[in-house]
């Protein structure tokens, strides 16, 4: 009995948590006039707002670049903490392995005063608005972020197997390139999985550190959308923000079972 | 970007030392200035400033080179009147500059401020740059802008319009509008239940019961937005200046921005609140519902600045337009003041290498028929005297009206921007149901002394 | 295993690739508003040192009390709500067998998506001709209705609710994980000493997840901490002060009033608070935690 009353309170719950995405979802096919009516039953053959949208916003070429720097961001995250993660780990160098407690501490600086000097250092490098800035100012974060898990993770991997390489000639890159790296491809995983959303949603960054280019990433296209349609006609602003947020829902579908495998290692190890 | 076009009103702390507007006649100069650009006759000057910037083609330059230009509001809008004036003023520019390209840097809202400082700071500013009289003094003081005292644009500004953007004899920047807020009506409403426009305070209050009873809001609020609660409370406190020189004598410490003069703008703001002018849905609305509360007829007036006439009838334009009346939020005793001044301010960096380049795209962006265009249907007012544009809108010959008959200065010229804040800070809290305590002013005193370093000492 | 001065050489060659970035763009900007937080300074002209003057005023100032307050609110109350309601839910979700997988992506879901395309949703939510007040009418609870982001009442409230909305699907999984990685076994044995339900969550599922309870309490800890975009977006901090959050106001002074020293005081203030909290917390949930 009490667990049929906790059951329905989930459900209830769950219905709850859904019921933005609902409203936001069937806004997208609201007319001018029924927009802010709530309650409204919309006409899902009511494609206006959609077609007007991709006729006037910059979507597809945005969603492209902000793949791109998303994917290459996390490519370069998850190599270089990788590296850095395992060292630490296994290190008998004190100053190496106090690293751990600054990247763990570069967690808590708060990033609006140091948005200025950053994007002088862009300026005095001539890297300023490109995509390559932006990318390094997202690896300096969330490498620190990356190595404290990926040395989290490499305790979990035996010293035995190095050992054995070691004997056998190879060198410390070799052991990190054939045994340590292929053993992380979890933490990897799990690395990518989570932080994914920061970079797909962040859009202070793009605004400061990348903003003069002819296409600008999807939040700042979202952002620029907004503030040029600031009109009383927001159908095709919610088609835009719907369409920018389904990538990441439907990557989310897919990849749950692998987020959920990867902090059962995280939890127990961290 | 109309957004924008509020919150430098919001912010407003223009710098006036220029010689030939002295500090103590600026209530008058400024009405001179409005009367002038905003005034019906036609000048024969109009065509000649035009003529001139656009130069004749025997001194066309054909080298190949790019400029750039960083706005909020030089993007494109669904009605296409941005784009259409950016393709005027490029077409007189490629006069000139036959191989020129223009490149655009647009960021809409308060961000662009925030990017823009930063891109100053490091000397990455685009050539060309907008921005708000706010940003003036600091800009000037750190040598950011160029000197564009040499403009021929430059005979065209007068009174507060030039005071805006002198700094120590030099203009800085040339205003693109000239802009004031006040009380936007619902001409139909208004006609159909034998309202006239209220001449005094109380006439304006019998108006708003009027309305009330009838079940329609008297005025439509939007104060989610910060910048519209900040600017509701501006237009407010120009009625309760004391003097002419209220802020020079705040500056001077004669006189305290606690003191009797903005608690009488805040009494004032309380009343309204008791009696529920602003409606239930206030502080829930940010600007666009506010705007389709008044399109919608559901609230009768709309406190705002220039833009109200051309917006509100090209969003109703599906449904036949809609008329609209302007008058000056009134007094007690029916002698209103209005603040007035520019909202976009375009200068040059002064660190551009193409410094010449960037002083005539400057003027071909001023260019009379291109701002014509830009301005015609948008509402927007031009600053320079001689430009002269006749408005379908009845709202906008009631705003010109207005703007030449009365009295007005440059409002906050002398108040920080953070004042400002605290201004629109303490009205949301009246709005949310706390009543006006004379102390809370302390904190905009605070403010005050705080940041006073970054304005210009008036009256030099 | 590995010794000597060239396997030094190695291993900081091994962590340069992430430490050089870090420590360009995160530890050099953090260590430059040292000395910026001892100046006044607008972002243009040169620094004028003025020593401690800044944390002088920070704590003069009513605003900066009230953001601090506020700051400290949102943080007790979404650790509080986001624990105790996530593991609720994990404990739910781990008996719930079909419908599992399809729960847990439900409470995740407002995680995934960007906060500047969710504020123009909740905003008319909390409108006051949104559902929430027309749902009260239809229940005949008129005198209920109010604008939910525009008083002093519940703004908080309202904005609390969305954190813990986007937030807790994160602490859900890290349970359901920490959950998932308690052996059976450690059941049977309860089971064989009779112990009862209530006995068990306390002596054997509670203590091996306080690990779980240290993750999600430490990023809870530190988002919420810094929280900005969530009242910057939805309310810009009012009515008044009532839900200005300290990065907010450091934001403002820095960006809007060109207060970039007097900014970077405050930067300070919450780098430390962070700090020192983020200790206590890793202190606490610490010293519980099982090791298996």
């Amino acid at each position: 009995m009490g667990m049929r009353i906790a059951q329905a309170a989930v459900m209830l719950l769950a219905l709850l948590f859904l019921a933005p995405f609902l409203l936001f979802f069937l806004n997208t096919f609201k007319d001018k006039d029924h927009i802010y009516d709530t309650f409204h039953m919309p006409n899902l053959l009511y494609w206006d707002n959609y077609s007007r949208m991709f006729a006037t916003s910059d979507f597809i070429p945005s969603l492209g670049y902000t793949i791109l720097i998303c994917l290459f961001t996390l490519l370069i995250i998850v190599l270089f903490s990788s590296m850095a993660g395992y060292i630490i780990s296994r290190t008998r160098n004190r100053w190496i392995s106090s690293l751990y407690l600054l990247f763990a501490a570069g967690q808590i600086v708060p990033i609006q005063t140091s948005m200025l000097p950053i994007y002088k250092i862009g300026v005095a490098t001539g890297m300023i608005n490109t995509a390559p800035f932006l990318i390094l100012v997202y690896v300096a974060g969330g490498c620190a972020f990356a190595t404290l898990l990926f040395a989290a993770f490499t305790r979990t991997i035996p010293e035995a197997l190095e050992e054995a390489a070691a004997i056998d000639g190879c060198s410390r890159a070799g052991i990190f390139a054939r045994i340590i790296l292929p053993l992380l491809r979890p933490a990897a995983a799990t690395i990518v999985v989570t932080t994914i959303y920061w970079y797909w949603n962040d859009f202070t960054g793009p605004l400061i550190y990348l903003n003069s280019g002819e296409v600008s990433p999807l939040m700042m296209t979202v952002y620029k959308f907004m503030g040029t349609n600031n009109t009383v006609d927001w159908g095709p602003v919610y088609a835009l923000c719907f369409m920018s947020a389904l990538p990441m829902i439907v990557f989310f579908l897919l990849t749950q079972n692998r987020l959920l495998k990867g902090l059962v290692v995280a939890s127990v190890k961290g | 970007m109309r957004k924008k076009l509020g919150v430098v009103i919001a912010s407003m702390l223009l710098l006036g030392t220029a010689a030939g507007c002295g500090s103590n006649d600026k209530a008058g100069s400024g009405a001179e200035s409005s009367a002038s650009s905003a005034s019906q006759q036609a000048s024969p000057n109009a065509s000649d400033t035009g003529g001139e910037q656009s130069a004749p083609a025997d001194g066309a330059d054909s080298e190949a080179f790019t400029i750039t230009v960083s706005s909020w509001n030089l993007a494109d809008e669904p009605l296409g009147i941005v784009k259409a004036y950016r393709e005027a003023f490029e077409n007189v520019y490629k006069q000139k500059y036959l191989n020129a390209t223009i490149k655009y840097n647009n960021t809409p809202g308060d961000k662009y401020f925030d990017l823009l400082k930063a891109q100053l700071a490091s000397a990455s500013a685009a050539d060309v740059i907008q921005f708000q009289p706010s940003h003036l003094p600091m800009f000037t003081t750190a040598g950011f802008l160029a000197d564009l005292s040499d403009l021929s644009l430059v005979s065209s500004l007068e009174g507060a319009m030039k005071t805006e953007v002198t700094y120590q004899d030099k203009v800085y920047a040339i205003p693109f509008d000239i802009s004031t807020n006040g009380v936007w009506y619902n001409r139909k409403l208004f006609e159909d239940n034998g309202v006239t426009p209220p001449a005094t305070w109380d006439e304006l209050l019998a108006v708003a019961d009027k309305f009330k009873g009838m079940g329609i809001t008297p005025f439509a609020g939007g104060f989610k937005d910060a910048w519209v609660s900040s600017m509701t409370v501006k237009t407010f406190t120009m009625n309760d200046y004391s003097s002419p020189t209220f802020e020079e004598e705040v500056y001077n410490g004669s006189k305290k921005l606690n003191g009797p003069e903005m608690q009488a703008t805040f009494d004032k703001l309380q009343l309204f609140y008791d009696r529920g002018y602003f409606g239930p849905d206030a502080m829930s609305n940010g600007w666009d519902l506010q705007r389709k509360a008044f399109e919608d007829g559901k609230a009768a007036m709309i406190i705002h600045g220039s833009y109200i006439a051309g917006l509100v009838n090209s969003e109703m334009q599906d449904k036949g337009g809609m008329e609209t009346g302007f008058f000056p939020l009134p007094n007690d005793d029916g002698a209103p003041v209005l603040s007035v001044g520019s909202d976009t301010l375009t200068g040059v960096n002064a660190k551009t290498p193409n410094l010449q380049r960037a002083k005539d795209l400057v003027a071909a962006m001023h260019d009379a028929e291109a701002q014509t265009i830009r301005d015609k249907d948008a509402g927007v007012f031009p600053a320079l005297k001689g430009i002269d544009i006749e408005y379908k809108e009845l709202g906008n010959h009631d705003f010109q009206r207005a703007l030449a008959e009365t009295d007005s200065l440059l409002g906050g010229q002398y108040v920080p921007a953070s004042v400002y804040d605290v201004y629109g800070k303490l009205f949301t809290k009246i709005m949310a149901g706390k009543t006006f305590d004379p102390a809370w002013l302390d904190e905009a005193d605070q403010a005050y002394a705080q940041d006073k370093s970054l304005l210009p000492p008036p009256g030099q | 295993m590995y010794a000597g001065k060239k396997n030094g050489l190695v291993e900081w060659l091994f962590v340069a690739p992430a430490l050089i970035p870090f420590l360009i763009f995160v530890v050099w900007p953090f260590v430059s508003s040292l000395y910026y937080s001892m100046t006044r300074w607008n972002g243009f002209t040169s620094p004028v040192f003025i020593g401690f003057d800044n944390f002088g005023r920070l704590f003069r100032e009513a605003s900066f009390v009230a953001a601090l307050s506020n700051t400290i609110v949102f943080t007790l109350a979404g650790l509080l709500i986001s624990n105790v309601l996530s593991l609720l839910l994990a404990l739910a979700l781990n008996r719930a067998g079909r419908s599992k997988a399809v729960l847990r992506t439900v409470f995740y879901l407002p995680g995934v998506v960007s906060f500047v395309t969710m504020a123009v949703v909740w905003s008319s939510i909390y409108h006051y001709y949104g559902p929430i007040n027309e749902i009260l009418i239809r229940l005949g609870l008129e005198s209920w209705t109010r604008e939910w982001l525009g008083n002093f009442d519940t703004v908080m409230a309202a904005l609390i609710i969305i954190m813990v909305w986007s937030g807790v699907g994160f602490g859900v999984i890290v349970f359901l994980a920490g959950l998932g990685s308690i052996p059976a076994d450690l059941y049977e044995a309860a089971d064989l000493d009779g112990a009862g339900a209530f006995a068990k969550f306390r002596y054997v599922t509670f203590p091996l997840l306080m690990s779980s309870v240290t993750i999600v309490t430490f990023l809870g800890l530190t988002t919420s901490l810094k929280i900005f975009d969530l009242p910057f977006l939805m309310t810009n901090g009012g009515p008044g002060d009532a839900s200005t959050t300290l990065a907010m106001l450091i934001y403002k002074q820095a960006f809007s009033y060109s207060n970039y020293g007097y900014a970077s005081a405050g930067g300070i203030v919450l780098f430390v608070l962070v700090g020192f909290i983020s200790l206590l917390q890793i202190k606490a949930t610490r010293g519980r935690e099982v090791q298996l």
